[in-house]
């Protein structure tokens, strides 16, 4: 099926919006425009058209937001302002159609009030024909192009991760099985579930007060069975909006968790860093009064060991003073006594020679005590030397080390903040916080439903119990015989009926798993790097690397829009019919390598499939996605390229052709 | 025995008195307390030594250090430079000698420093880096003498 045009007349500031897609290069176009251009408005405007939604994740809108503004401000009071979208379509061998859908409003003082909408299909099956309206235009959409496919080929590539979100799995599954066209076997089993509890019921009635007891209490399990299911399923349902909310704050700020563990670390680092800083601070100072301390001696060394070399000759030399005491000498001199007891002859040799000692001893006593007195400080000094090279060691060992530790702290600490410039400290914590709940009541949540399952378990033994003694009691009674026997009847078609749906649901699970993994693999640039994809029994996409390690979560964003591009594909051959698949920003988040290769891949897989199957790609791409190595990729597939344009003066969008 | 001083103080010139103090502040220990009048004085005197710088003739302030705050261990460093200034034992009697070379080669000293102050650079750096060389010169020189 392919879109052959796409006209809008006021919706947004698609004033009169007309795109020819007829023809054989049809199947693939490329819409360009920059930002503001109108393209995501082109997207929407198309999801409105089929769905009467703007987005499946929008489902409420304001209708009068889709006037086009110029119209709003052009229509006079009380006139109509018709917003309409009309596609044509090209179903192959079942013909054209063209669907349109309009909203009518009224212009007011205040603005606009909607006046009524309409959608209506005509198909024509050949040319001669002519055109006939479908007499429920929804059951035909619903028929061609189903509303819930819409989330798979109408899409904005900057939010790929919502085809593989967790609590997207239900609708995934519920789209599978629909195509498989086994839901309406699911719909029996819990019909069969239904009327097999109510024969049961029905069976114990009338057969005395102990059965009606057990009527009774079956009835009660049954109750409680019911209640405790039904409380199951919006736990789940509440677990399941946990985890979105766990997922779009994940996917608002990458993981919250690791930002905010980065933000710690970053603050660690600061400290880090400042303490170096401190200690290096406190090294240098330490150096300074080392310098203080042993500079002068230091600077000294030469003249400090002349010093020391003069005491040593003194006492080498024998000048220092001499070991008796001047005053016993002048008294022998007074006395004119020698110290052997012979008499001196006064003015004699002997008293000469005493004089000329004394005379001696004068100086050399001054010259040696001065020098003595020195010997002992100078010794202090000298000594204090030689601990000087081992303390400034230490000291520059500690500044070195400290110095070290700065400059790998700070540059951890400058590396995380560039990391995390534009991180709000406060707003992530309040993130994480509110994470943390999440994540609290999401294990709250599903201790709950581990406690319900528990009673359901329970519950479904005091079900068989009751029943049992119900089966008992009313063995007698051909009414209820008739009952049980119904009853009974209804349960092996309702096990029989749980065994086809398994058995058909993990063929067709299978089935879709096979085919995203054909295609997955054809796209991927890595080959021989992931095992086959598959689909978990809960519908959940799962692909693991050789080592066998669930890797889709950190899939990159080339390899994530290979994967969604590749299931949309899957679900057009699955469900065998091809669904138009119109792409906002397919390249978004790729970077230039992965776009061409990307582009290249869907050429590729349009080329193999658009013949034999009527794939369409229509993608809506900004100037930065369609660059000229993109383009050059893609010309090998002859896109239909239309350029849209914003004109300022008027508000509204134009758009131009301009190439095959 | 050394003859006793005359001196009251080892004085500046008028004009170093404001370097003296600067290199006072400059040389503020791991405390952050400023090293004594005492310390400042052998750290001028031993760089103006070391550079050769003796200022003989200066306008005496008035004011220096005390010289009764000079710790024996002080006076070997002066007398060390006596020594090596005079080549005479004998000259080590004369403490106002002692001093007045003392003084010459602090003033010379004071000098300097002022200069290296105001270079770019560290000046703490630079000096601690020329003292640890000497430091490590000294220490292998002593364990080759044992």
């Amino acid at each position: 099926m392919r879109i052959t045009r796409i006209q809008f007349d006021n919706f947004r500031q698609h004033r009169s919006l007309d795109i020819d897609l007829s023809g054989p290069q049809g199947e693939f176009a490329i819409i360009q425009g920059r930002n503001g251009a109108g393209k995501t408005n082109l997207l929407k405007g198309i999801t409105w058209i089929i769905t009467g939604k703007l987005a499946l994740d929008e489902p409420k809108f304001v209708p009068e937001s889709l006037i086009s503004h110029t119209a709003l401000l052009d229509a006079k009071l009380g006139e109509e302002i018709l917003v309409l979208g009309s596609l044509e379509l090209d179903l192959g061998n079942a013909g054209v159609a063209k669907i349109d859908r309009e909203m009518r409003f009224i212009r007011s003082e205040t603005g606009a009030r909607l006046a009524g909408t309409d959608v209506v299909v005509n198909t024509m099956k050949a040319a001669a024909s002519g055109y006939q309206r479908e007499p429920d235009a929804d059951l035909w959409i619903e028929r061609y192009l189903p509303r819930r496919f819409s989330h798979y080929f109408l899409f904005d590539g900057e939010h790929l991760n919502r085809f593989f979100r967790e609590t997207e799995a239900k609708y995934v599954e519920q789209a599978v099985l629909e195509i498989a066209s086994i839901d309406q076997l699911s719909r029996m089993v819990d019909h069969l579930d239904s009327v097999s509890k109510d024969l049961i019921k029905a069976a114990a009635q009338g057969q005395g007060a102990e059965a009606e007891e057990n009527a009774s209490n079956y009835q009660y399990y049954v109750g409680r069975l019911d209640d405790a299911r039904e409380k199951i399923s919006e736990l789940r349902a509440a677990g399941e909006d946990f985890q979105e909310k766990i997922a779009e704050a994940t996917a608002r700020l990458g993981d919250v968790k690791s930002i905010e563990a980065d933000m710690r670390r970053r603050n660690e680092y600061e400290r880090q860093a400042e303490s170096a800083s401190g200690r290096a601070a406190d090294a240098r100072n330490e150096l300074e009064s080392w310098v203080m301390r042993f500079g002068p001696a230091l600077w000294l060394g030469p003249a400090l060991e002349g010093l020391g070399d003069a005491i040593q000759k003194a006492h080498d030399d024998n000048v220092l003073p001499p070991p008796f005491k001047a005053d016993a000498l002048r008294e022998l001199l007074e006395r004119e006594v020698c110290v052997c007891g012979r008499e001196l002859a006064p003015k004699g040799q002997a008293c000469r020679h005493i004089e000329k000692v004394l005379a001696d001893f004068q100086t050399l006593s001054e010259v040696g005590e001065t020098l003595s007195e020195i010997q002992v400080p100078l010794y202090g000094v000298t000594s204090s030397l030689k601990l000087a090279s081992a303390q400034a060691t230490a000291i520059l060992g500690r500044l070195k080390e400290a110095e070290s530790d700065e400059k790998e702290a700070t540059s951890q600490f400058e590396i995380l903040k560039k990391k995390l410039a534009g991180s709000d400290d406060e707003q992530i914590s309040a993130l994480s916080r509110n994470l943390d709940k999440y994540q609290e009541d999401f294990g709250k949540n599903q201790k709950e439903i581990g406690r319900l399952e528990g009673q359901e378990t329970h519950f479904i033994g005091e079900i068989d119990k009751y029943k049992r003694k119900i089966e008992n009691q009313v063995a007698a009674d051909a009414r209820a015989q008739s009952a049980l026997v119904r009853a009974q009847f209804a349960q092996e078609a309702l096990r029989v009926a749980e065994e086809l749906y398994a058995k058909l649901s993990n063929q067709v699970r299978e089935e879709v798993a096979r085919n995203l993994d054909d295609e997955f693999q054809a796209m991927i640039w890595k080959k021989n790097f992931f095992q086959p994809v598959e689909v978990d029994q809960h519908y959940r996409v799962q692909v693991r690397n050789m080592q066998g390690f669930e890797v889709r979560e950190s899939l990159s964003a080339g390899e994530t829009a290979c994967l969604a591009f590749a299931f949309s594909l899957t679900l057009s051959k699955v469900a065998g019919f091809y669904y138009p698949m119109v792409v906002d920003s397919p390249f978004g988040r790729l970077d230039s390598e992965v776009k061409q290769f990307v582009s290249d891949v869907l050429s590729r897989v349009l080329k193999s499939t658009s013949d034999a199957s009527g794939n369409q790609l229509i993608m809506l791409m900004t100037d930065g996605e369609y660059t000229e190595s993109v383009s050059e990729v893609m010309a090998t597939s002859h896109p239909k390229l239309f350029v849209l344009d914003f004109n300022q003066l008027t508000g509204e969008t134009e758009v131009q052709k301009v190439g095959d | 025995m050394a003859r006793k001083s005359t001196k009251t103080y080892i004085e500046f010139s008028k004009d170093s008195i404001q370097h003296f103090d600067a290199l006072k502040e400059r040389m503020r220990g791991a405390d952050k307390a400023s090293p004594s009048n005492v310390e400042v004085l052998l750290f001028a005197m031993a760089f103006g030594f070391r550079a050769g710088n003796r200022v003989a003739e200066i306008t005496k302030s008035g004011t220096g250090v005390r010289v009764e705050y000079l710790r024996p261990e002080h006076e070997a460093l002066l007398a060390a430079v006596q020594l090596a200034t005079t080549k005479s034992n004998e000259s080590l009697v004369d403490l106002d000698e002692r001093y007045s070379i003392a003084e010459q080669y602090a003033e010379g000293g004071i000098r300097l420093l002022a200069l290296e102050l105001d270079k770019p650079g560290d000046f703490n750096q630079s000096i601690a880096s020329e003292l640890v060389t000497m430091a490590k010169v000294l220490e292998v020189l002593a364990d080759d003498d044992e």
